[in-house]
């Protein structure tokens, strides 16, 4: 899967792009719509906002969180859960985002990117009229 | 999958096993030999721990949690960690719900002779670091040797 993601990304000639995610962890995110928008949020534990990278290529959100080395950090731990790997995760998305007005923000590690739905794209009511 | 034609690991397979232990426990059929206070992949939070000279340093990923939801206690020589996350957006049509939502409570066991006293927390971009400092009489010493 990792091979096919790669593929796909050098293919849109961003070498660099792909040598980075090679390595990289997927964190785990929620996605959420209303009829105004499409909100995601993802767990980013130790991005700051320098680190991050959000980026709409035509079709495709890409997200990209450089973990900040610590100063204190020592030779490496005893006991591991959570490797200090950067994250990477990207999604297709529809025509029907409005790529003008995308909101992202970052708080305590959670990346909140707000991808309102174009006017032509929200549902409409439509009035019946009785004759 | 703990069957094994050799007592240990024989260095031409290291990989191999390595790379069958990593897939054993991303699919969490370790068993039956799994340690019995191991915790099932995803736990929340995940935690780091790191034996300094001086400390015992433990990272808590909890992202999105205010430090005032968290609680943290030191008793004999166990740490707990415990608080609440809250991911719910009131209702809204969910296409995917990966996030931990909900209560949350681990315990650590930490190495002897820490001083309590000595503990400190600071939560930043999302990662709690508890660094609690080793008594006195418990760190390391360097004897000089002389000659003569």
């Amino acid at each position: 899967m990792t091979e096919k993601n790669t593929q796909s990304v050098a293919r849109k000639d961003d070498a660099d792009l792909a040598s980075r995610i090679k390595d990289t962890l997927v964190p785990h995110v929620d996605i959420c719509e209303d009829k105004d928008s499409v909100t995601l949020y993802a767990d980013l534990p130790g991005v700051a906002k320098e680190g991050l990278d959000v980026h709409i290529d035509r079709d495709t959100l890409q997200i990209y969180g450089r973990r900040v080395p610590q100063a204190d950090a020592g030779t490496g731990g005893n006991y591991t859960e959570m490797p200090a790997r950067d994250y990477y995760r990207a999604f297709t998305i529809g025509e029907e985002v409005d790529r003008e007005h995308i909101a992202a923000h970052l708080t305590n590690g959670v990346l909140k990117v707000v991808l309102p739905k174009s006017e032509r794209a929200k549902p409409k009511k439509i009035d019946i009229k009785c004759a | 999958m703990q069957v094994r034609w050799y007592d240990g690991y024989v260095p031409t397979f290291n990989d191999f096993f390595r790379l069958r232990d990593e897939l054993d426990q991303l699919f969490d059929i370790g068993l039956p030999l799994s340690n019995i206070r191991s915790v099932p992949r995803g736990t929340f939070p995940a935690i780091n721990i790191e034996e300094q000279k001086e400390a015992v340093c433990i990272d808590a990923y909890l992202p999105g949690v205010e430090p005032k939801d968290v609680e943290l206690t030191i008793e004999e020589n166990t740490l707990a960690i415990k608080g609440r996350r809250e991911t719910g957006n009131g209702g809204r049509n969910y296409h995917r719900r990966e996030r931990f939502s909900g209560n949350f409570s681990r315990i650590v066991s930490l190495p002897e002779g820490l001083d309590p006293d000595k503990a400190e927390a600071r939560y930043h971009d999302g990662i709690l670091s508890i660094t609690i400092a080793r008594a006195e009489e418990k760190k390391p010493k360097q004897i000089t040797v002389s000659i003569g």
